[in-house]
């Protein structure tokens, strides 16, 4: 019997998520994805038919009415979840303020971010969960500017603490539960829609590339095959894998 | 299969190690095993691993015993084989009974030298012979005492601590070459080196309790998470715990 996925976070065929679709498409998973909403429909759904990926949804994860017609449809045609994939954050988001002071952000542009980037993980898994077979694992994309401020982008590190503080929680909860794995792979920055949001994204891939021990930055093949390893494995869960090159290590 | 790649694994006790479930990953993928054994003592119990790994030569080595490892970079050069992967599993601590404020410089030193030090320099050794393939991988095993304290694991903590900063630094200095340094950090295993640990068997009980899926590593699942480090050309200078997320709970129970 195959195998299910859902992935949460194609943007385009420049996406981490799209490349994790391929390798679990690869291994002969049925995967099902989601579209923010009609402005990114086109690039998502030329990307699903390219891969082979069986549906997708409308999810704009600050929408409480597509929460619930995604997750309804998902569970009418009966769909039992092994794998979930959650890799949206603000910074993909279209129309999202990025390249601003942290101070200058409003209320509602900071719960945008969080709830996008962070706790849409909890609410598709509320929603879902009768859907979750035991023993499923669940991946989450964060990046390392969880830890570290970068100008412009705080926002965006402080809904990723938030995952992984989630990525955590999750863990404990789900695994007494169902015995189901959460973990989440913090990726070196890599050329996507989300990096190039920042306006700098060249500059970014090249000061990584200087610093980093390799002298070269993460390729999307090399997410993709640590994700997949993550996902299979039987004892890891609530850990964050950094996949960088060796960026994390080096001081100043 | 023909078997292009090797791999030089040094840590292989018995059946129970760690590097014995590496090494059988390794072969399973097509690589060539080069193993270590500690002594003649230990030479019946690797062999009952390496024998299914089809290896034919086995080497003695004991950590800084410059002449054991001189024989071995002479065996590769003389039959011209390049190692791609090297795996780093050997530890020792005499006084690990003791707590850490009563052990001597003596033992302390010694430990630091087999289960740290000797990461560098059979590195070392193997670059000076010049028998390291470019783009290879070198991989350790460390343990989360490394970071915490963990009752009966004592002198260790800080020995494994020494590797992980080891590891960094090896990876941050031969990146230039295209090596790559990593570690793997399992949850407790009753391994022939942790049946030395005071209160080991107590202490895997606590894990079961406390890891959200209830039970502890399978050592297939070690082998694996470990075969994916060395081979993906993106990890590098990591510390990567397999631990059925035993260390992200704070047990109250």
């Amino acid at each position: 019997m195959s195998k299910n996925a859902l992935i949460i976070g194609i943007r385009n065929e420049k996406s981490l998520s799209y490349e994790i679709a391929k390798e679990l498409i690869k291994k002969n998973y049925s995967v099902y994805a989601t579209y923010q909403d009609e402005s990114t429909l086109k690039s998502v759904k030329e990307a699903a038919d390219e891969l082979g990926i069986k549906a997708i949804y409308q999810y704009d994860a600050r929408k409480d009415s597509d929460l619930e017609s995604f997750t309804d449809a998902l569970k009418k045609s009966g769909v039992k979840l092994d794998v979930l994939v959650h890799g949206i954050a603000y910074s993909s988001t279209p129309g999202a303020k990025l390249n601003q002071l942290l101070m200058n952000i409003s209320g509602d542009e900071f719960t945008d971010a969080i709830r996008i980037g962070a706790f849409s993980l909890l609410e598709v898994i509320g929603k879902l969960y009768e859907n979750i077979n035991e023993n499923a694992s669940i991946l989450a994309l964060t990046s390392r500017w969880s830890r570290v401020a970068v100008p412009g982008f705080n926002v965006i590190g402080a809904a990723k603490a938030s995952l992984e503080s989630i990525v955590r929680g999750l863990a404990e909860d789900l695994g007494r539960l169902k015995q189901i794995k959460v973990n989440a792979l913090s990726s070196g920055p890599v050329s996507t829609t989300a990096l190039s949001s920042l306006g700098n994204s060249l500059s970014i891939l090249e000061a990584v590339r200087t610093r980093s021990p390799l002298k070269r930055n993460v390729s999307k093949e090399d997410v993709a095959s640590l994700a997949m390893a993550l996902i299979e494995n039987n004892s890891i869960s609530g850990t964050i894998y950094q996949i960088d090159t060796g960026l994390e290590i080096m001081g100043v | 299969m023909a078997r292009r790649k090797n791999a030089l694994v040094i840590g292989i006790a018995n059946e129970s190690s760690i590097s014995a479930a590496i090494a059988k990953e390794l072969y399973e993928n097509g690589y060539n095993i080069i193993p270590t054994y500690l002594n003649e003592r230990a030479l019946a119990h690797v062999k009952k691993v390496t024998d299914q790994l089809g290896v034919e030569t086995l080497f003695p080595f004991q950590a800084g015993d410059e002449k054991q490892l001189q024989d071995i970079t002479d065996y590769l050069n003389e039959n011209d084989i390049k190692i791609d992967v090297f795996v780093h599993g050997i530890a020792f601590a005499s006084e690990i009974k003791k707590n850490l404020h009563e052990v001597s410089w003596t033992s302390f030193k010694e430990a630091v030298k087999v289960s740290a030090f000797s990461m560098v320099e059979i590195t070392r050794k193997l670059i000076e012979e010049d028998v390291l393939n470019p783009d290879s991988s070198i991989l350790t095993i460390s343990y989360r005492g490394s970071q915490v304290a963990v009752e009966g694991y004592n002198m260790m903590g800080p020995v494994k601590n020494i590797l992980e900063a080891l590891v960094r630094g090896l990876a941050s200095e031969l990146g230039g070459k295209g090596i790559r340094v990593n570690a793997v950090s399992p949850g407790p295993v009753m391994t022939r080196a942790a049946s030395g640990i005071n209160g080991f068997s107590s202490l895997i009980e606590a894990v079961k309790k406390t890891s959200p899926i209830g039970r502890t590593d399978r050592m297939e699942d070690i082998g694996r998470m470990s075969y994916e480090m060395i081979h993906n050309p993106s990890i590098n200078g990591t510390v990567y715990l397999v631990d059925c997320g035993e260390s992200v709970v704070f047990s109250v129970k």
